[in-house]
């Protein structure tokens, strides 16, 4: 059943503010990783490193605006397109109401000990999608709108 | 304020039909869905823990007493 309320959290908070401290309330962010979990979209490429897509995300320092700051603090509050390196031109991909921001290493953040790059296996290029609850849903080796809307709708059981 | 037991909803019978009516045409999924939904819309709009406590137990849940139950 925690399965069910889980979804339908993460279906809530796309459009309603009330659910999306739900979302980071820590009972959806557990450091269980949901690898299983149909809500993930498969690997099409190889990855090495643990963020598989069901894993809650690895935090890194960072810069933000010239000051430090953690990755995991970037994330959350809606879907994250998280982009490391190779910026795309899109500010964001949708699939109906559900959004993802696009958060770009080198323009949104600094990456400065290269530990986001990696945690993630980011050579430039590789996009992850994060889910509300910081958990990873998909991760390609290159920008995709396309295939982020379709992992956007599974991440949301549609 | 304890929760509300006594009669609350105007016209209970045409809210009944409504509520029936509305998963009529849902799968048990889709049912299932709505019904976790429906208790996190109407649950944040109580937002008195005390009163969502009580609920849970009228409710058949097995609850812990006190905030300490939270997190």
């Amino acid at each position: 059943m925690s399965r069910r309320y889980r979804n339908a959290v993460l279906e809530l908070a796309g459009e309603h503010a009330f659910a999306r401290p739900l979302v980071n309330s820590g009972r959806l962010s557990t450091p269980t990783p949901y690898v299983r979990s149909s809500l993930n979209t498969p690997d099409e490429e190889p990855f090495s490193g643990r963020m598989a897509p069901g894993t809650n995300c690895a935090d890194a320092p960072i810069l933000v605006d010239g000051k430090e700051g953690w990755l995991l603090n970037l994330l959350g509050d809606g879907f994250v397109a998280l982009v490391l390196g190779a910026p795309p031109t899109v500010s964001e991909v949708a699939w109906g109401r559900v959004r993802a921001r696009m958060l770009t290493e080198g323009r949104d953040f600094v990456d400065m000990k290269g530990l986001a790059r990696e945690r993630y296996d980011g050579a430039p290029g590789a996009v992850y999608l994060i889910r509300p609850d910081q958990h990873v849903a998909a991760r390609w080796r290159a920008f995709d709108a396309a295939k982020i809307e379709r992992a956007i709708a599974r991440a949301c059981a549609a | 304020m304890p929760l509300n037991l006594n009669p609350n909803i105007p016209d209970p019978d045409g809210f009944y039909q409504e509520l029936i009516d509305s998963q009529r045409d849902l799968s048990e999924a889709e049912a299932e869905m709505m019904n976790c939904k429906l208790v996190l819309l109407l649950a944040n709009h109580i937002g008195d823990r005390e009163v969502l406590r009580e609920a849970l137990k009228i409710a058949g849940g097995r609850v812990e007493a006190g905030e300490s139950a939270g997190r």
